[in-house]
């Protein structure tokens, strides 16, 4: 500092003492010039003082007023106390107006009031009418000895204004952090804080916010046009904070990736109460509570340190279980067999989660699920069940009242089992009804681990079940028989069922093995079908009635092997069928059935034949066969023994009259073959004469 | 005599060589016209009805033939089915067609941006930012969808030819020919980084 300027200011402190003894003089205007100091730089300043019965009207301006930062420069400042009280030790400011401009804060002009004894330390100050851009900021505090007391009061704040003041505050790392977010919200606070020095001690703030708007770089974690009420208090106590908070959503939309809320259409609420040591950084939530409407209420205990969760403990629960599954399951499954089920029902759950150990338990209260796609449903599930990866022992116990699979309905049934250890265990064996039959597990047993994903497996014995029923669900004709097995094991791994042993399927009086069957994604895209099928002596004469084919009699064997079936569509195997050697039966082929089975083989044979066919009913035939060897949706043809240009399908025997049926189409368009197939049993018949 | 057994041997050896060779070769171009006639059909916009309708047609045209004249179709039939890569079953129609239909609702994303083609041949969110928060689910759900019946489409392409082991040859093929085929104005995936086309 300048001599000079010394020299100043001790005369203006020297006009200041006289003007208080020399009643005469009622107005001083001092022009002091350039004021200096540390912390502030003040250029131009004037001051008028004026003598008032009760106290001093002063008025102070300032060309520019330059501040340490965060602050910086006031430029055009004009000062007025209408009301400077000034008495022992005691300095009081009833009413003052401070105006400045600021490149930040733009044209000020702020009321304030302030109280000061000195001698006590005690500075009472309270400012009003802080724009902050379109809002507005009131300030009152209390200085004691150390101690303070504030009470801030904001109407209309934008945050993205109030960044603007808060920069200067953050540090670096912080900003870095910020940046990558865009955060817009209007508040209305009012917040008391109370402390010693720099340490806050206490807070209480109550704030409205609207228009909260935010959103990260990436986009996976985004909120628009949220209202939210907030309410926090804090308290610091030796190295403890102790808060309690609730805050309650109720406009706009959030997206926190992969879950969507519409609070608009359901508003949340979220509170808790806990502590958080500032030394050891170890935090606890000792009541957490979440609600959603009837959608989802939880509540729990939650320990960690720093930003990593120790423990957990919540309860959950769910009077509507289709707002939960569409809110908070769905979007954790997109494009799998559970991404779109309609669900309905209520559940409770309580889960334990601790770093490498957990255990959830659900209870399940009249739970249906169905999958839009039709592949399978349950309805009315009631029980208890669980998962955990540690040791301990969770009963499952659930039954329902009915279920489907793949279009076929399953009747309602119970599981008794117990969970541990990643596994789940019947305890009891389990009998599932199927149509008029039934399907009974035993030794079930299912896992699910990290690194090999789901698997299950089982002993079973499938009870007969009427293909009468079963068939048209398939979308097969109707057929007769029955279908029943003994398996000796049904093996699930990385999406796909093996079944060893075999299915027998009784039909047309003979039998239908189903050996090596495997199901890959079942509830894939593309669900593949892989089996070998060995077929036993069937009636033909109850096959062809069925199919409205003609009529054959006889009996007939055959096999196909490499079926595999893509999207429950036969697109490749090896068949094959002919009279068997042993006990061929009584083997008569009617006209008609001549006709159907030369049109399936070629079509020549029924021009060249209908000159004599027209005089009898029937034929008498030694063996009958045909194979098709299917693949790239042709059909490679072949019959029981070669003739110049082509295949015997029929070859005439025993009593006359006889007749022999040739194929000479070596290769056929499956779909042509199917539609062709569909033609004759639809059809009457080529009409002959 | 020797040098007959020596020819012979050495012939005998040369076809089953051959024969081994033959098996090996992925018929490259015959899977990229194989993927533009699907990928034509999967993102035409057009009110026609799918390729995959034909095999009815021609049965039921067939059906109006003279028997003779259907022995030659399915003997013609055939021979086509061996020059190219058969992409005619009932399950890779059925796929297409999910995949047609499924288009209409891809069909924006890919215009803003928010859904781009990966370069293997599947798609993904490129841009989250450019889908309204209250369909993020279910573009989500339309991209698992769609990439599990590629998946899906590609292996059986392979399965139907009888050469499963072709299944990440057809995936590159496609790969190729969706982003070949792109509208202008699309994002697809090269060397690790975005492009438009």
């Amino acid at each position: 500092m300048s001599a000079k300027k010394r020299y100043l200011i001790a005369l203006t402190v020297l006009l200041l003492v006289a003007t208080t003894s020399v009643r005469a003089i009622e107005q001083i205007a001092i022009q002091i010039g350039d004021w200096s100091s540390e912390q502030v730089d003040i250029n131009a300043l004037q001051v008028e003082i004026n003598l008032l019965t009760n106290g001093f009207f002063i008025t102070a301006t300032a060309k520019s007023v330059q501040l340490t930062e965060p602050f910086g420069l006031l430029s055009d400042v004009r000062l007025r106390c209408d009301s400077l009280r000034w008495f022992s030790g005691q300095i009081d400011c009833q009413a003052g107006e401070i105006e400045f401009s600021h490149a930040k804060w733009g044209h000020q002009t702020v009321n304030f009031k302030v109280q000061s004894q000195a001698a006590e330390e005690r500075y009472q100050i309270s400012v009003n009418g802080i724009d902050i851009e379109q809002g507005e900021l009131n300030v009152e505090l209390d200085y004691q000895q150390g101690k303070w007391q504030t009470h801030l009061n904001g109407k209309q704040i934008a945050l993205s204004s109030l960044m603007t003041y808060l920069q200067p505050y953050i540090n670096p790392s912080q900003l870095t952090v910020l940046s990558q977010w865009n955060i817009s919200a209007v508040a209305d606070i009012d917040a008391k804080l109370s402390g010693q020095a720099l340490q806050l001690n206490s807070a209480t703030i109550d704030g409205t916010l609207n228009h909260v708007s935010f959103t990260n770089s990436t986009g996976q974690y985004v909120g628009e046009d949220l209202a939210a009420t907030l309410e926090l208090t804090l308290q610091h106590d030796a190295e403890n904070w102790v808060w309690q908070q609730t805050l309650s959503v109720d406009n706009g939309q959030t997206y926190i990736e992969p879950v969507f809320l519409d609070m608009a259409e359901q508003s949340i609420i979220i509170q808790s109460e806990g502590q958080f040591s500032t030394e050891e950084k170890v935090w606890q939530i000792t009541d957490l509570q979440f609600q959603q409407g009837e959608s989802l209420q939880a509540n729990g205990i939650l320990n960690g340190q720093n930003t990593q969760l120790k423990r957990l403990q919540m309860q959950l629960t769910s009077a509507n279980l289709g707002q939960l599954y569409q809110d908070w399951l769905q979007p954790f499954f997109p494009g799998s067999s559970l991404s779109r089920l309609q669900t309905t029902g209520q559940v409770n759950a309580n889960v334990l989660w601790q770093p490498e150990q957990y255990q959830v338990t659900l209870a399940l209260h009249s739970v249906s699920l169905k999958d839009e796609a039709e592949r399978f449903s349950v309805e009315n599930l009631d029980g208890k069940l669980g998962w955990t990866n540690d040791d301990s022992l969770l009963p499952v116990n659930l039954s329902w009242q009915s279920a489907s699979l793949l279009s076929v309905p399953l009747g309602g049934s119970s599981i008794k089992a117990e969970v541990s250890q990643n596994q789940i265990q019947f305890t009891e064996s389990f009998s599932l009804p199927v149509l008029d039959g039934g399907l009974t597990l035993n030794n079930f047993q299912l896992s699910l681990e990290e690194a090999s994903g789901l698997s299950w497996q089982f002993e079973g014995v499938l009870s007969p079940i009427s293909m009468s029923q079963l068939s048209p669900l398939l979308g097969w004709p109707e057929l007769q028989g029955k279908l029943s097995g003994m398996i000796p094991q049904v093996r699930y791994a990385k999406e796909e069922i093996n079944v060893d042993g075999a299915l027998l399927l009784k039909l047309f009086d003979g039998s239908m093995v189903i050996k090596d069957l495997r199901l890959q994604q079942p509830f894939g895209s593309l669900p593949q079908l892989y089996a070998n099928i060995d077929i036993n002596r069937l009636d033909l004469q109850t096959l062809t009635n069925t199919f409205d084919f003609g009529t054959i009699s006889g009996k007939l064997d055959g096999q196909i092997y490499n079926l595999r079936l893509s999207n429950w569509q036969p697109v490749q195997f090896d068949a094959l069928f002919e009279t068997p050697d042993e006990d061929p039966g009584r083997r008569r082929i009617s006209q008609r059935a001549v006709n159907n089975l030369s049109q399936i083989g070629g079509g020549p044979t029924a021009i060249l034949s209908r000159g004599f066919m027209g005089f009898f009913e029937d034929f008498s035939y030694k063996k009958i066969g045909l194979s098709c060897r299917l693949m790239n949706s042709i059909c490679q043809m072949d019959g029981i023994e070669p003739t110049e240009q082509g295949y015997y399908i029929v070859k005439g025997g025993g009593l006359p009259p006889w007749i022999n049926v040739v194929g000479y189409t070596r290769k056929v368009d499956w779909p042509e073959l199917i539609a062709r197939l569909k033609a004759v049993s639809h059809s009457d018949g080529p009409v002959i004469q | 005599m020797r040098l007959l057994k020596w020819l012979m041997g050495s012939t005998a050896g040369l076809m089953l060589i051959s024969c081994v060779t033959i098996n090996i070769y992925f018929p490259a171009a015959a899977a990229e016209k194989a993927a533009d006639r699907i990928i034509e059909d999967v993102w035409s916009r057009d009110e026609a009805p799918a390729q995959p309708a034909t095999p009815d047609e021609t049965s039921q045209l067939n059906q109006n033939l003279p028997i003779a004249m259907q022995v030659l179709n399915w003997l013609v039939s055939p021979a086509q089915a061996e020059a190219n890569l058969n992409i005619n079953s009932p399950s890779i129609n059925a796929l297409q067609a999910k995949m047609k239909q499924r288009h209409e609702r891809l069909h924006p994303y890919y215009q803003t941006g928010a859904v781009g083609l990966t370069s293997d041949g599947l798609i993904t969110l490129r841009e989250a930012s450019a889908v309204p928060l209250k369909d993020r689910n279910t573009v989500n759900t339309l991209i698992a969808e769609e990439n599990q019946d590629r998946k899906a489409l590609y292996a059986e392409i392979a399965r139907a030819n009888g050469h499963p082991e072709w299944e990440s040859d057809i995936q590159e093929t496609f790969a190729r020919r969706w982003i070949s085929n792109a509208a202008k104005g699309w994002w697809y995936q090269q060397g690790g980084s975005w492009q438009q086309k």
